[in-house]
């Protein structure tokens, strides 16, 4: 035993060392293979994850959309927002949505967060939409809390103003305004946005006040435009808050 | 008319990279008008009649995909067309600083006119106009004019590719 043990020993070391090459580096070349066909399907996984990430996110959009869509009561159309203005003295947006669809010159565009802004210009399949933003944008307001009516006006980034609001009317910061529905084209009580600060300082009759829309225009993706709507009677609005009232109470229950 | 036909369907190409790419937030600012340089472009390369058509053309496409009427920038670059060509026997073209101050001074030029054609058409206020000039029309054309001698020597390849040699085949001998 004590003679053949060193023999044996000195007889495995070849095959010892065989192995190890084997093993380590004949093995080896499998498995940088491997590793890097491992690696294609990490980055192939991480795209279809980004990729399910983003058709979440769009979910999520389009679903807060819809929702929104059904529970006003107007005629709207859902469109993608595909550039804005090549220029940058003016804001406004394209639309994959045109005349062929029944978009007209001055409609609203809406959002679930608020006003967006009206249908300038328009082709058989896109539109140009002028932005709240836009200082030849204008809208009638009121302000939610105190109903003063006033203009908004685009101040060019993203910020408006309130113009020809009477100065005997009281308006401070956090007020939110809304559309008056009195220009024809936007629907009474949709959210243009809240007021940073008021100015009234000046001699006029007037107080202006500077506004930050509540649609965050720069992260809009989709957009509903207004085809046509009704405005509702005070007797259907009770009515509807009476519905309401009682959907809740049994729901309570 | 192939002239023509080129510098608008590059036209179409630029104001397609304008209103996506880079009204991405990174550039809004600094968003560089590249329609601008192409009209800059023309102004010193090319003949007064099919430049000018171009020119206008381009403006054109500005205005169709903005939000204001029709007409402003179709004048404007005509005019800023007409002006480059008037300067161009002027100036000395090769030095990349000239192209730079060239592009600059015509993009402040342009912000300048569109003010004044505001002002005298609609009711926009002075003060807003000009705090607007000094927050995006200045550092546009700034980044406008940075990126002209780079855009100059693009268009000159292109010009000489696809344009020159038609022009030089299609009448027998050569035209710049």
């Amino acid at each position: 035993m004590e003679i053949c043990s060193p023999i044996q020993k000195i007889s495995n070391f070849p095959i010892k060392i065989t192995k190890k090459i084997f093993n380590e580096y004949i093995l080896l070349l499998n498995v940088k293979k491997e590793n890097e066909l491992l690696k294609r399907r990490i980055l192939e996984l991480e795209r279809e994850n980004n990729q399910l990430r983003e058709m979440a996110l769009a979910y999520g959009r389009l679903k807060h959309l819809l929702d929104f869509k059904e529970r006003i009561s107007t005629s709207v159309m859902a469109a993608e927002v595909i550039a804005r203005d090549p220029t940058s003295w003016f804001r406004s947006i394209t639309i994959n949505r045109g005349e062929k669809d029944g978009i007209k010159k001055g409609m609203a565009v809406i959002s679930p967060k608020g006003v967006v802004g009206h249908v300038l210009k328009t082709s058989p399949n896109h539109s140009i939409v002028l932005l709240i933003t836009d200082y030849n944008c204008a809208i009638d307001a009121i302000v939610q809390r105190t109903r003063a009516k006033a203009i908004v006006e685009g101040l060019g980034e993203n910020r408006c103003q309130l113009k020809y609001l009477l100065r005997t009317e009281e308006v401070s910061p956090g007020d939110i305004v809304v559309t008056s529905g009195l220009g024809g084209n936007f629907p009474k009580g949709i959210m243009i946005g809240q007021i940073k600060k008021v100015d009234n300082q000046g001699h006029g009759i007037f107080q202006y006040a500077e506004l930050i829309p509540n649609v965050d225009i720069q992260k809009l993706e989709e957009v509903l435009v207004v085809k046509e709507f009704t405005s509702v009677s005070s007797e259907d609005k009770v009515k509807k808050i009476e519905e309401k009232a009682k959907k809740t109470k049994k729901n309570k229950r | 008319m192939i002239r023509i036909l080129f510098s608008g369907i590059l036209g179409i190409f630029l104001l397609a990279i304008q209103s996506t790419f880079l009204t991405l937030e990174p550039f809004q600012r600094v968003k560089p008008d590249l329609l601008m340089i192409l009209v800059l472009y023309l102004g010193f390369f090319s003949p007064p009649i099919s430049g000018g058509i171009s020119a206008f053309f381009l403006g054109f496409l500005t205005d169709l995909f903005s939000g204001n009427s029709y007409g402003l920038f179709s004048l404007t670059r005509l005019i800023i067309f007409y002006g480059a060509q008037f300067i161009r026997n002027r100036f000395y073209f090769e030095d990349q600083l000239y192209k730079f101050l060239y592009a600059f001074f015509f993009t402040l030029f342009e912000g300048l006119l569109v003010i004044l054609i505001l002002n005298i058409f609609s009711i926009v206020n002075m003060e807003i106009l000009f705090k607007f000039f000094l927050k995006f029309i200045l550092p546009q054309s700034f980044f406008t004019a940075l990126l002209s001698p780079l855009g100059f020597y693009i268009f000159s390849r292109i010009n000489i590719l696809f344009v020159t040699r038609r022009v030089a085949n299609s009448s027998g001998g050569f035209s710049q």
